[in-house]
């Protein structure tokens, strides 16, 4: 899927950088903190594995997400593989400030 | 680091294909180019994908293949090249390109 170079493709080429937003600069910054040789007790992953995950999401998805997207979505796999996360709690911590951010916003829409 | 290779010398790409994850691209692969340079010794990209971080540094190479080579339909200048960087356990000696 990822492997594109030399396909034929009616899709246009995106030629510009748009701005990054704050979670893709966090995401980018996890990634430097989990492939650090300098950590101590030795990096977390590599960059490589990073790039196996992202090869490994399903070609539809691989299409939906964005560069960071795909990212994030490999890191977090890679984590839960390695044991470093659990999955379970994971999925709580996201439900909990997925409610946190519907309440802010259903606050604000009062105003 | 010893090197399998030398610049100048005419190599193939191996056509095999990849589980998991390798930095050769398909399109390169079976394609026969010239090595242009050596770039250094760095891991093995399939081996760092599963986490392995032991094993020794290859050798890669920056291979310059003719554009005509790597396109059946290539319509550009004849004289057109591409660069691809190579780990040595892709490559496979191929005589001397200009025979």
């Amino acid at each position: 899927m990822h492997d594109v170079g030399g396909r034929p493709s009616a899709a246009k080429v995106e030629r510009e950088q748009h701005p990054f937003a704050p979670w893709e600069v966090r995401v980018d910054a996890l990634m430097m903190v989990l492939t650090d040789a300098a950590r101590p007790g030795g990096p977390l992953m590599t960059t490589d594995e990073l790039r196996r995950g992202v090869e490994a999401l399903p070609p539809a998805e691989y299409e939906a997400l964005g560069y960071y997207q795909r990212w994030l979505r490999s890191l977090i796999a890679l984590m839960v593989e390695k044991g470093a996360i659990d999955a379970g709690q994971l999925a709580r911590r996201v439900e909990a400030l997925a409610a946190e951010h519907e309440r802010e916003h259903a606050a604000g829409a009062h105003e | 680091m010893s090197a399998r290779f030398t610049v100048g010398d005419a190599v193939r790409v191996s056509a095999r294909g990849c589980e998991g994850h390798c930095r050769t691209p398909r399109y390169i692969r079976g394609k026969r180019g010239t090595v242009e340079r050596i770039c250094g010794a760095f891991r093995k990209p399939e081996d760092l994908a599963y986490g392995r971080v032991s094993s020794e540094p290859l050798p890669l190479y920056r291979v310059r293949f003719q554009q005509r080579d790597v396109w059946k339909e290539y319509r550009g200048d004849a004289a057109d090249t591409l660069d691809v960087e190579l780990y040595e356990h892709w490559l496979e000696p191929a005589g001397n390109a200009y025979e």
